[in-house]
């Protein structure tokens, strides 16, 4: 029965927690178009992209401040309310928030917003295997930083001796 | 084993680093983009497989290529407050044949007037059904750079200007638009090169137009057949 209630929890959680990373890399994904763009803008450098190499960086920065913060904090719920196997449960958060985006994904390709034609195996390492593993490493960092256990400094005695 | 690095958790002080070095390889990409492509302080340089273009570096950039039917490879610069364009289509042999057949064109000159309906017809349908389309006398200044331009190159240009009238509606005002429309055939692939945008603007701009044109450089050993 324990154990029911166990699975269930982990559950919930797990999909609490890849929800939250679904959200936030929406929401970070949209951030960091606008403060790049603005950037761009203020400095008068929109000419910038034009170049491959601007694109690759761009991608690179996505990586760091999107993909990875967002497996972060879904894995920081997660951690906090599963706190068992992380080793194993930190996983499913990252797994449930990447469904859900190759759920967009795949929407926007029967919608036609997107072109099959760009559809190949790099464009999969690029837009999914590699996300998701960042997510995946954002999750662990996010899972073991709430549990991590950090031995505490003894604290500071202070002794006063009287001479009489 | 280390369980705080800088005074915090060993898991966050990973976090942030590894935020910290992504963030700055990219960053350290584009600064480096940047001063490699400057040509001078406002200007950048693109070098592609067969073209290279100067073109001012506040200026917003597009490229791309469409492989059907033969191979067209497109760059569109959008000025600075967006609202004039420098759109270029250079076409492989292939494309140019199937575009000639599927356009029943007879003679090349014909192309502005095609790409002219196109435009025009596209701001009656999606910006103003009242628009009024102006086929208009090219300036004599504008007409001998591209005469010169064309000269110097080889090439044999057909060149059309034009002004629709009540082009669009922004915020309750009406604008009209100018746009010159080239069109060259070069050891039978075709170049397009279209000069479009908000009257005001495009007049804003034709200095940057021939500047950006004097720097077109194609390489007409890598142009795909």
């Amino acid at each position: 029965m324990k154990s029911e209630t166990d699975y269930r929890k982990l559950a919930l959680n797990s999909l609490i927690g890849g929800t939250i990373l679904f959200g936030a890399v929406i929401f970070f994904d949209m951030i960091l178009f606008s403060v790049t763009n603005w950037i761009y803008m203020s400095m008068g450098i929109m000419g910038l992209s034009a170049y491959d190499e601007t694109a690759i960086a761009y991608y690179i920065i996505k990586l760091g401040t999107v993909y990875l913060t967002s497996g972060f904090l879904g894995g920081l719920y997660a951690g906090y309310k599963i706190r068992e196997r992380l080793k194993m449960t930190m996983a499913f958060p990252a797994i449930v928030g990447s469904l859900l985006l190759l759920l967009v994904v795949v929407v926007q390709f029967s919608l036609g917003y997107r072109p099959l034609s760009e559809l190949d195996f790099l464009w999969l390492i690029r837009n999914i295997i590699v996300p998701f593993l960042m997510s995946l490493f954002g999750s662990y960092l996010g899972g073991y930083t709430v549990n991590w256990e950090v031995e505490e400094k003894p604290k500071e005695e202070r002794i006063t001796l009287i001479f009489k | 084993m280390i369980s705080r690095l800088f005074g915090m958790r060993l898991p966050l002080a990973i976090f942030i680093l590894t935020i910290l070095s992504f963030t700055i390889t990219g960053t350290t990409i584009i600064h480096l983009t940047l001063i490699n492509n400057m040509t001078d302080e406002n200007w950048l340089c693109l070098k592609t497989e067969f073209i290279k273009i100067n073109f001012p570096k506040t200026w917003y950039v597009e490229k791309g290529s469409i492989d059907r039917n033969g191979k067209i490879f497109m760059i569109s610069l959008f000025s600075e407050d967006f609202k004039a364009i420098v759109h270029f289509a250079f076409y492989s042999e292939m494309a140019t044949q199937n575009f000639i057949k599927s356009n029943n064109i007879t003679h090349i000159s014909l192309i502005p007037n095609l790409d002219v309906q196109e435009i025009y017809n596209w701001t009656r349908s999606q910006r103003n059904a009242n628009a009024t389309l102006h086929i208009v006398e090219i300036r004599f200044d504008l007409l001998e750079f591209i005469e010169n331009w064309a000269k110097y190159h080889g090439y044999e240009i057909h060149c059309l200007v034009i002004n629709i009238e009540n082009a669009f509606v922004m915020d309750n005002i009406l604008y009209n638009t100018k746009g010159l429309f080239i069109s060259s055939i070069v050891n039978q692939r075709l170049i397009k090169i279209i000069f479009y945008g908000e009257e005001n603007s495009w007049n804003k701009n034709q200095e940057n137009f021939k500047k950006i044109l004097n720097s077109l450089e194609i390489s007409m050993s890598v142009w795909p057949v």
